[in-house]
């Protein structure tokens, strides 16, 4: 079974981060998500969220979408919290962006492009799909449940 | 998020508090390029205040300390601690940066 809530759709604009993260704490805490978890969580929805917002159409009709469920991971016994958002922006899919230089000399280091590196580090699963005209992005995170 | 700076014998202490993200990490570069421009050659940045870090404030960092290395300058970190410390390491700023735990070890190395 997968338990799932409301969604949240927001104008693709960075004044809204703050309402994002806010309403991914509010369902990981009804989830059950540990706390120990939820600046990872913070950290991706921001990520996730500035992306979008980069990347938004540049009309007035911009839009994310943000979705949270709680999936049983089958493989391991463990419950996985998932964060989907869609957004009506041109295709893109991050995890096709080359890997960032993670060069160890300040002169060659690139100042950007660490967002997905790091939303590939924290999150569990990640996976991304083009569907009815928009872009989805799915980032899934493990934990064990209270007993 | 809270940047204050503190005058020591041998640099500048960066004391920054609260969230560096999408929002707030465009002014840790500002007010750093401004005490960079004012002649500042090694800035301690203390992060054991900072809860959280994204992106966002990893190119303010990375921005900050190009500036400060083109005039001959360093930038140093300490006090990573939590989440701060693993964006640092799997961003590979925590072995790119001299990172020590307390502002005072940083100064005096």
């Amino acid at each position: 079974m997968t338990l799932s809530t409301d969604h949240l759709r927001l104008s693709a604009s960075i004044d809204n981060l703050e309402s994002a993260q806010a309403f991914m704490r509010q369902q990981a805490t009804a989830f059950g998500v540990p706390e120990a978890l939820h600046l990872k969580l913070d950290l991706v929805v921001e990520e996730l969220f500035i992306n979008i917002v980069n990347h938004a159409r540049t009309d007035d009709k911009a839009e994310a979408t943000i979705h949270c469920a709680l999936t049983p991971d089958s493989a391991t016994a463990r419950a996985m919290f998932c964060l989907t958002f869609k957004d009506n922006g041109s295709p893109f899919n991050p995890l096709e962006r080359a890997a960032p230089s993670l060069d160890n000399d300040l002169d060659k280091r690139q100042i950007g492009g660490l967002g997905i590196h790091l939303i590939t580090k924290m999150a569990d699963h990640c996976s991304y799909a083009y569907e009815e005209e928009e872009n989805v992005f799915t980032a899934c995170f493990a934990f064990d449940e209270k007993e | 998020m809270e940047i204050t700076f503190e005058n020591r014998e041998t640099g500048t202490l960066v004391l920054v508090t609260g969230r560096m993200d999408a929002v707030t990490a465009p002014q840790f570069e500002k007010d750093c390029v401004a005490v960079i421009e004012a002649g500042a050659k090694l800035m301690v940045v203390d992060l054991s205040q900072l809860d959280y870090i994204s992106s966002a404030g990893l190119r303010s960092i990375l921005a900050s300390a190009k500036k400060i290395k083109s005039t001959g300058g360093t930038m140093k970190f300490c006090g990573l601690s939590g989440m701060v410390e693993e964006v640092f390491q799997v961003s590979g700023l925590g072995t790119m940066f001299a990172t020590t735990a307390t502002a005072d070890e940083a100064f005096g190395a």
